[in-house]
């Protein structure tokens, strides 16, 4: 190989040389952008001696260097220091990051330094070493600002093919996701699909998610919901939503979508998520049907209600009248006196029949929630206990219990009267019917919230685990085999306690001297009357 | 005006299908020195009042064929002619007293009632 300076190596330029021959062999742009450039470059390659340096932050580092025909000095140079042998350090140091053509003398050697920038600093320095004698390179500034812009080109080729990798790493790291994800994810454009997940594919009766780039989104909704889609697209509407879609194939299938806007690359593109919700909208039907069907029970037994209250109403009719003329027809007879005893008996049992009358009545409005109290001012409790029990006395004294009242005065309520009846009535006849031969303590007290009523016989007792079902409807705390009744009385009691407001309790004492002790609390005005005492 | 128990003009009308009620209303009500006329049903008793009758109290069942008390009290209304003579409505029904409300009765009376219940009831609704 033979040039004007001599053969050239021009391996050994170094990496730098052996780059820009790569570009320049290769890039047709470049040599068509930059013909200076090369032509400089090839001048430059003529030269007897090249060296070329790299500026770095750490320093001046050699990126190698060339030379014709074996010159001793060479070796030299390529040795390093790549400072000529006798020439002030500084100066080289000044002249390496210099941009331009610096031209040094030293004796009988000539250097010429070239400072090559891009991307506004100076990025390499070519050195070239000679006698005097031997002109320097023609166009040295141009060859600078060309080699500059050749290295700035390869910069950013460099950077180009760096984020290259990165977006393509980006894409696959975007693909897998979207791939993983168990939704389908559709990326969009003014409704044209840009890309699609295989999810979004297979929801849509579609082999591959290539196949759907480019197809318009709103062809993948049933035409019913295309006004739908189209204004949540236009207007940005970033909640669920549900339409009906259109598989490939024609069948369409009830899916939910949620899209997000966003700004990719100044252009606004979509993101919707979609998945089928055919099994959601059979449960919400399965779920319909149910409530449907609870809603005909339901009318069903509100019916039933309604039958028993009516059925209620026509036999408590149908029993009082009978009683009534019964009570009626008794009390018009005026009997010998041996038949006396016999009437009396025929208009207590019928007074009994009358109250247990009223008790399935009452039970019965009770678990229905009709009963309604009708509340009068100022009833006196103590005066009550006196007139039951004034009502009872021949029964209470044929069945042997002496009554013991503690009534404390001025105990007073707003409270339903015939209820309050109801209440000690109950608790006398359960008297009478567990405690007959002893006497009978009944106590009425109270502060100003509250009034007490208490009832103490020395009767059977309850035995301990009776006490819990005590109060319950049908529920008896003995033997049907021994007594008799309904079961009703103390539900009714405790019913009646707490339709005001209050409670009752029982309480069985072993030791002393037995019996039960049962106990009733009212508040003395009714839950949410505000009114205070009247003066 | 001059109180007598034996007035023929006391009369108190009783209005119930259940024929041993009414002989037995009427017993106690006679004892007691009222007069009382029986009507089987509504239409009956309307059949008395438009011939002239003038009761100083009616004692009206509420449940009853064909024309029930409401149904009764309604007809009364709409005869001015036939007066307004005081209604006091029997009935088991616990809702007895709402019912009265409705159809315009002055005072109720609950089964099962003694005859003390009936003549206060009588005393205290009666036309004077």
């Amino acid at each position: 190989m033979s040039a004007a300076g001599g053969s050239l190596d021009l391996q050994s330029i170094g990496p730098l040389l052996a780059r820009l021959r790569t570009v320049c062999r290769t890039s047709t742009w470049l040599q068509d952008a930059a013909p200076d450039c090369l032509a400089a470059v090839r001048a430059v390659l003529r030269w007897p001696v090249g060296v070329a340096f790299r500026i770095t932050s750490a320093g001046t580092e050699p990126l190698g260097a060339s030379c014709a025909d074996g010159d001793p000095e060479v070796g030299r140079l390529l040795a390093a220091p790549v400072e000529p042998e006798g020439a002030p350090p500084q100066l080289w140091g000044a002249r390496l990051d210099r941009e331009g053509v610096t031209s040094i003398e030293h004796g009988a050697d000539r250097a010429l330094a070239l400072g090559i920038s891009a991307a506004g600093m100076v990025q390499a320095t070519l050195l070239w070493l000679g006698p005097a004698e031997v002109p320097a390179p023609a166009g040295a500034e141009a060859l600078a600002s060309a080699v500059g812009d050749l290295l700035a080109a390869l910069a950013e080729r460099e950077r180009a093919t760096v984020l290259a990798a990165e977006a393509e790493e980006s894409e696959e790291k975007f693909r897998a996701l979207s791939e993983a994800a168990f939704e389908g994810v559709a990326l969009h454009e003014r409704g044209r699909i840009l890309l699609a997940n295989q999810a979004f594919a297979q929801l849509l009766g579609f082999d591959s998610a290539e196949e759907m780039e480019g197809l318009s989104a709103l062809d993948l909704a049933a035409p019913g919901s295309r006004a739908l889609v189209e204004e949540n697209i236009r207007s940005g509407y970033a909640q669920p939503y549900a339409v009906m879609a259109l598989t490939r194939d024609g069948r369409s299938f009830p899916a939910e979508l949620r899209g997000r806007t966003m700004s990719y690359r100044d252009r606004s593109v979509r993101v919707t998520a979609a998945h089928d919700i055919s099994e959601r909208k059979l449960a919400e039907a399965e779920r319909s049907r149910l409530v449907a069907e609870l809603q005909v029970a339901l009318a069903a037994a509100q019916r039933a209600v309604a039958t028993r209250e009516e059925f209620l109403s026509i036999a408590s009719h149908e029993l009082r009248t009978p009683l009534t003329s019964l009570q009626l027809a008794l009390q018009s007879l005026e009997p010998a006196p041996q038949e006396r005893r016999a009437v009396e008996v025929a208009l207590r049992q019928v007074d009994r029949l009358c109250r247990l009358v009223d008790d399935l009545l009452d039970v019965t409005r009770l678990q229905v929630g009709r009963l309604e109290l009708r509340v009068e001012r100022d009833v006196d409790l103590g005066n009550l206990v006196n007139e039951v029990v004034g009502r009872f006395s021949a029964e209470l004294g044929r069945a042997g219990c002496a009554v013991r009242l503690h009534l404390q005065p001025g105990v007073t309520g707003t409270w339903d009267r015939s209820r309050l009846d109801q209440i000690v009535t109950n608790l006398l006849s359960n008297v009478l019917k567990y405690a007959a031969g002893a006497p009978v303590d009944i106590t009425v007290d109270g502060d100003d919230g509250e009034a007490h009523l208490g009832v103490r016989d020395r009767g059977i007792g309850i035995s301990a685990e009776h006490l819990p079902r005590l109060f319950g409807a049908f529920e008896r705390a003995v033997s049907t085999e021994h007594y008799g009744g309904m079961g009703l009385g103390l539900y009714i009691v405790r019913r009646m306690a707490e339709l005001h407001g209050g409670r009752a309790e029982a309480k069985s004492p072993a030791g002393e001297d037995g019996g039960s002790r049962f106990h009733v609390r009212l508040p003395r005005r009714p839950p949410g009357d505000g009114e205070g005492e009247r003066s | 005006m001059t109180a007598s128990a034996a007035r023929v003009d006391a009369i108190v009308l009783i209005v119930d299908d259940d024929e041993d009620i009414r002989e037995m209303i009427a017993l106690h009500l006679g004892r007691a020195g009222y007069t009382s006329v029986q009507a089987a049903s509504g239409h009956e008793a309307l059949a008395q009042l438009r011939g002239g009758m003038r009761p100083i109290l009616i004692l009206l069942d509420v449940m009853m064929p064909r024309m029930s008390g409401r149904q009764f009290c309604a007809a009364l209304a709409a005869e001015p002619a036939l007066g307004t003579p005081p209604v006091v409505i029997i009935s088991g029904d616990a809702q007895l007293e709402h019912k009265a409300r409705d159809v315009g009765a002055v005072g109720q009376l609950r089964k099962p009632f003694n005859a003390t219940d009936l003549l206060d009831a009588v005393a205290r609704y009666r036309v004077p």
